[in-house]
């Protein structure tokens, strides 16, 4: 008796699930937007894979560090100048009438000034105007809130004024780098918001409140946010009605939502069966652009055995990293090759930042020779030793990165032939970064860095800026102490003259080889998986810092539902 | 009853205390939850500054007290990494979890004893030896690949066999993107692969030992003198057997509950399920001990909680128990 | 809370058959011992017997893993990648060339080793807890009743995944960790077992004569118990296995390049349509095993332990 009420029970659930599967209509699905009947172009909603889904908004304070921030929330809603094209060279947004420089005026050097001419016409989404008092606000909200981290540039700033729609920025000395400033992760904040208060810190934790963008974040919560078209944006308007950006933390889990059709996009990290997969995938598409976002073996100069100069050119010139690389990159971008400069790619801006600075190919002959020259004897195990200690190299890098751990495996062997122990040092992601880094916890680190149209090297190679309690900005965890670069560094980020500004580079460059201060490996590919057969608009994403986001508003559904 | 409901509850008071001690030490132990200060951008002030804030400059036992007042309070401090308060972050979850982890304990219970009532009925039948098969199978495959299998099967392949445009059951979320509020279909639709794939792993070893239970107590002495008194055999089986056979069940229920948070936590995390299991582990992963510490108090309480009501259940079941 | 197996329980499986005496009581036919009788029973479960043959192939493979395994599990071949089974490899290479047979094989050293390792020192931790809370009964008992009881409270995975966060993913750790979270149900076994047995007859006429408390439960408590302690051992090694291949998953457990089936089938999960052999072997392996010791732990309560002391976890 029994068993048969449970029999019924389970025969009702099925009945009603097979109910909902027989009418083919979606529920609340895509519809035409008034842009269809203009352009034949639905909007509907589209689902994009998170894969380190932001924790907080404010990107004032320490949630900036967390680079999906800006390509999910962030940069298809905030005002900013300036963006980046295809090849990540500058770009005027609608914000600006024109990119200032000196020929047009706009730049001056002695006071060294700039000015942006605002768009009559920008306004926020509840249709007040941008003015330049937002711009002085969010100044004064970098440099004077609590919680603010990285003011580096801000603090150069001597003030901010406005004339009509002209905004101008006067520095206290000539600032190279100037226009990474209210551009690249710090954007124009809403005065009006915040009550003329300029200490954000506590603000935008789970909203944000207004859009100066083609979209606006309507709701974010732990797990998903929404945006929606912004139809008050004074420049082309978005086509899509809502783009919902939904945490998957694994990339099995993408793959799988990405063909049933669960999200219609994702960012992935770069593994070697990923463009099979996806091909695999009636409608996958994959775009994949190297450039901007590159890899390295950076090394902490202090700690044994990479503070010996003997080392660190063996494993230049001992490691075969083309081969590690046409293992676990080429599959996925087949163009890959090994980088020849360091704190840049060929890729970015022209290459003219990115001189042949490094070799490329190995030579275990010179390996050898650099090592038996500083003193280095092989030990009975293969492995050379110096005053009693083995060379042994900790690589440190993200845990569970399977591209990057299976390239550190490959590094391994290759090591091991020449009389070096490569051991495995990993770190969550999380805590390498946040952790170990700033306390420059580790010997090897592998992992990437990202290049800004503005190859300013300063916070990051500065013989001053080594994080410490006098230099909480600092972030040369490396710690390169060489007294000429630096010069160059301060120097060049004086100078205006982009021709005098390459030579100046071309010598640092020619430095960081001299010391081998680290390695360069390649330009990782950045990927943009989405479904072509829903999906259109323009998908030639920029590979660095605003990846797909500024070409959010051109996509739209092929057909509505 | 009431004895026994009262005598019951008085022990698992002491447990839970016992279990909040251990977690806590535990932790402190192999966590640091310090290692933001080793940051040498901070001054030495700075540095005894977040110590004092984070209440590390007191002793141990002071620690414990404070953090459990706090935790009673319900106040559960700081994440690291959200910078925002745990309570409400775990409070979230914690239902989502409940709704997934009700569904497969209430199927895997209807189908054990279904299952296991069968099989004792007419053992060693062809039915009987398929179920002993697939709960073998069942209890012998690492539930992490049979629910990517699931995932693939009855996830992307149903739908590709349908020939729909959406799948008949999502692969991962609890609801609509954009969607939140509750739509029972659409819920059902996203929580079938999940329960599904915890259901299975339950029920394949309950079934077993209902079974087994099942064919004991049929065996026994009272239930051939029912029979010999001449009670009709079905009235027999339902009446008397299943009672008795329920109460081992409800026991072992009890017990399994701290293991069913280790598939839980697995299957939260294929199918991106916004629950506890998946808060865990990407909390550890990062290392944020603020949502680690009141995370695992809340399991244990729970268990102890669902092993008091087990047992309160049995009591009711199983007279001999409340005197004994 | 109830122990559902508290049943009066019987030493009956120490079934002595009467042994069939000439008219001078000398015994007569083959003496026939505890041990031979289980042995009889056991080869009646034919699973049982074939999952014992697979594991004993399994386990001389893994010990003399550097015979059988044709390639080092860790030489890489960048030139030859992701390759499907061929003759020179049978299952395959993955995606750094390396053997994926071999792999499987030394893959097995370690979780057949976790497995082992596990089964054995949790068996030994609890044998012992169990033993001196069911002689010395009262407040040893309570006391450590308690502890088991507040052990099977915890959400073990959770623990586990902490601890191994916390330790690091080496082998010795992940066989500690699991053997410090798994001695609990041997223990309830072995003092349910001792708590009934003390109370026996003969136990009081081995006291009276002078016996000490050692030699009691050496010689007259253990051997009666070793049969559920056998039976919880053996399935011990299957959760131990599924337990590390868990870890594995999600990234806990033990660290690649090392193989362990666990971390091979969590490397390959996205490759499942794309080269199948790289998921299929590792994971036709951990259940192929697993259902093998499940198949055995069957077998062998039905020859050692009839009564069913099994205590799920």
């Amino acid at each position: 008796m029994k068993q048969r009420k449970y029999f019924f029970m389970a025969l009702l659930l099925v009945l009603a699930i097979v109910a909902t599967a027989c009418p083919k209509t979606e529920d609340p699905g895509p519809e035409p937007t008034k842009t269809a009947a203009e352009e034949g172009k639905p909007g509907g909603t589209l689902v994009f894979a998170a894969e380190q889904y932001p924790k907080c908004l404010n990107f004032v304070t320490s949630c900036r560090s967390a680079s999906w921030l800006h390509y999910t929330a962030l940069l298809p809603t905030m005002a900013r100048f300036l963006t980046a094209d295809a090849d990540n060279n500058y770009k005027a947004t609608d914000l600006i009438t024109k990119i200032p420089t000196l020929e047009n005026g706009l730049v001056t050097e002695s006071p060294f000034t700039v000015t942006y001419e605002l768009n009559p016409k920008a306004k926020w989404d509840d249709n007040t105007p941008i003015t330049g008092e937002d711009v002085k606000f969010t100044w004064q909200a970098i440099l004077t809130s609590s919680k603010s981290v990285i003011k580096i540039g801000y603090d150069k700033i001597e003030d901010v004024t406005t004339e009509g729609n002209k905004v101008k920025i006067a520095f206290k000395e000539p600032y190279a780098p100037w226009r990474d400033l209210f551009n690249m992760t710090h954007y124009i904040l809403k005065a009006d918001a915040f009550a003329g208060k300029p200490d954000v810190s506590d603000a935008m934790q789970t909203s944000i409140g207004f859009a100066g963008g083609p979209f606006k974040l309507e709701s974010f919560s732990e797990s998903e946010m929404v945006l929606v078209r912004n139809d008050n944006y004074y420049g082309k308007k978005a086509f899509l009605d809502k783009v919902i950006f939904k945490k998957i933390e694994s990339q099995t889990s993408e793959l799988t939502t990405f063909k049933t059709g669960e999200i219609q996009g994702f960012f992935p990290q770069p593994t070697t069966e990923l463009v099979e997969q996806v091909k695999a995938i009636p409608g996958g598409e994959i775009g994949v652009k190297p450039g901007t976002v590159y890899e390295g073996l950076w090394f902490n100069l202090d700690k044994f055995p990479v503070n010996d100069k003997a080392v660190r050119t063996a494993l230049l010139y001992g490691l075969d990293r083309q081969k590690a690389i046409d293992t676990i990159v080429k599959p996925v971008d087949p163009k890959a090759t090994v980088n020849h400069c360091l704190w840049n790619v060929p890729q970015n801006a022209g290459g003219k930042w990115c001189n042949k600075d490094f070799p490329t190919k190995p030579d275990t002959a010179k390996a050898t020779k650099a090592l038996e020259d500083g003193g280095w004897k092989k030990g009975s195990d293969g492995i050379y030793a110096k005053g009693g200690q083995r060379l042994v190299v900790p690589i440190a890098t993200t845990a569970g990165n399977v591209g990057r751990e299976q390239f550190q495996t490959i590094l391994q062997a290759q090591a091991k032939e020449i009389g070096i122990e490569i051991k495995a040092d990993n770190s969550d992601a999380t805590t390498l970064f946040q952790t170990r880094l700033p306390a420059r916890d580790f010997v090897v680190g592998m992992f990437a860095q990202v290049a800004s149209p503005d190859p300013t090297v300063t916070t990051n190679l500065h013989k001053d800026l080594i994080p410490s309690k006098d230099a909480p900005d600092g972030e040369n965890y490396y710690g390169w102490k060489n007294d000429e670069a630096s010069k160059l560094m301060r120097d060049s980020d004086k100078e205006v003259d982009d021709k005098e500004r390459i030579k100046q580079f071309q010598e640092m460059g020619k430095l960081m080889a001299e010391d081998v201060m680290s390695i360069p490996l390649y330009a990782k590919p950045q990927i943009l998986v989405y479904n072509s057969e829903k999906l259109g608009g323009d998908f030639n994403f920029n590979a660095g810092q605003l990846a797909f986001s500024d070409l959010l508003r051109t996509w739209y559904f092929k057909k509505a539902a | 009853m009431l004895a026994y409901a009262l005598r019951r509850l008085l022990i698992s008071i002491p447990l839970l205390i016992l279990a909040s001690i251990l977690v806590f030490y535990f932790l402190r132990l192999t966590t640091d939850p310090a290692q933001a200060l080793r940051n040498p951008r901070m001054t030495a002030e700075q540095v005894q500054e977040v110590k004092h804030a984070m209440g590390l400059d007191k002793s141990g036992p002071e620690q414990y007290t404070s953090w459990l007042t706090n935790f009673v309070k319900g106040d559960w401090g700081l994440s690291f990494d959200y910078q925002a308060p745990v309570a409400p972050i775990i409070k979230a979850r914690f239902f989502n979890t409940l709704k997934l982890m009700g569904i497969a304990v209430l199927l895997s219970f209807l189908l054990a004893i279904a299952i296991g009532v069968y099989s004792a009925v007419r053992p060693y039948s062809k039915l009987d030896y398929t179920f002993t098969g697939m709960s073998f199978l069942g209890i012998s495959m690492p539930i992490f690949w049979f629910a990517l299998l699931i995932q693939l099967i009855l996830g992307f392949y149903l739908q590709q066999w349908l020939g729909r445009d959406e799948p008949l059951f999502f692969t991962s979320g609890m609801h609509r993107p954009g969607d939140p509020t509750f739509h029972l279909i659409d819920f059902v639709r996203h929580a079938t692969l999940p329960s599904l794939a915890l259901t299975i792993q339950l029920v394949a070893g309950w079934s077993r030992y209902e079974r087994s239970s099942m064919m004991e107590v049929m065996n026994a002495d009272f239930m051939r003198t029912a029979r010999a008194k001449g009670l009709k055999s079905r009235s027999v089986i339902f009446k008397h057997a299943l009672r008795n056979a329920l109460i081992p069940l409800v026991t072992v229920i009890g017990i399994d509950v701290g293991a069913l948070f280790g598939g839980l936590i697995v299957t939260e995390v294929i199918f991106s399920w916004p629950g506890m299991g998946s808060l865990f582990t990407s909390a550890l992963a990062v290392g944020d001990y603020p949502i680690v510490l009141p995370w695992l108090m809340i399991t244990a309480g729970l268990v102890i909680l669902l092993n008091l009501v087990a047992d309160l259940l049995v009591g009711i079941l199983d007279p001999r128990v409340r005197y004994g | 809370m109830v122990d559902p197996t508290s049943r009066a329980i019987t030493d009956e499986q120490a079934v002595q058959e009467p042994k069939a005496q000439d008219a001078h009581g000398i015994a007569e036919g083959p003496a026939r011992t505890q041990w031979q009788l289980a042995w009889k029973k056991f080869r009646q479960h034919k699973l049982a017997v074939a999952s014992l043959f697979i594991l004993v192939v399994l386990y001389l493979a893994a010990i003399f893993a550097p015979i059988v395994a044709p390639f080092d599990p860790n030489e890489l071949d960048l030139d030859h990648v992701r390759e499907s089974p061929s003759l020179k490899h049978p299952m395959g290479t993955d995606a750094l060339g390396r053997d994926e047979f071999s792999r499987v094989v030394y893959g097995g050293r370690i979780s057949l080793a976790v497995g082992m390792g596990v089964a054995l020192s949790a068996g030994f931790i609890g044998t012992t807890m169990g033993a001196l809370a069911g002689f010395y009964g009262r407040w040893v008992d309570a006391v450590l009743m308690r502890t088991t009881d507040f052990f099977l409270a915890m959400p073990v995975l959770a623990v586990l995944l902490v601890a191994a966060k916390a330790l690091g993913g080496s082998i010795t750790d992940i066989v500690v960790i699991l053997a410090v979270l798994y001695w609990m149900p041997v223990a309830r076994i072995v003092r349910n077992v001792f708590m009934s047995l003390k109370e026996k007859e003969y136990v009081e006429g081995a006291r009276a004569s002078g016996a000490g408390s050692i030699r009691i439960i050496v010689r007259h408590l253990l051997p009666n118990s070793l049969g559920p302690i056998i039976v919880n051992v053996t399935l011990g090694i299957a959760i131990a296995i599924l337990t590390e291949s868990l870890l594995s998953f999600l990234g806990f457990g033990i660290q690649p390049p090392t193989a362990t089936w666990g971390n091979m089938l969590s490397s390959a999960r996205d490759s499942m349509l794309t080269q199948p052999w790289l998921v299929w072997f590792p994971g036709f392996m951990i259940l192929l095993t697993v259902l093998c010791v499940n198949f055995l732990g069957d077998g062998l309560r039905d020859a050692l332990d009839p009564a069913g002391h099994k205590i799920r976890t």
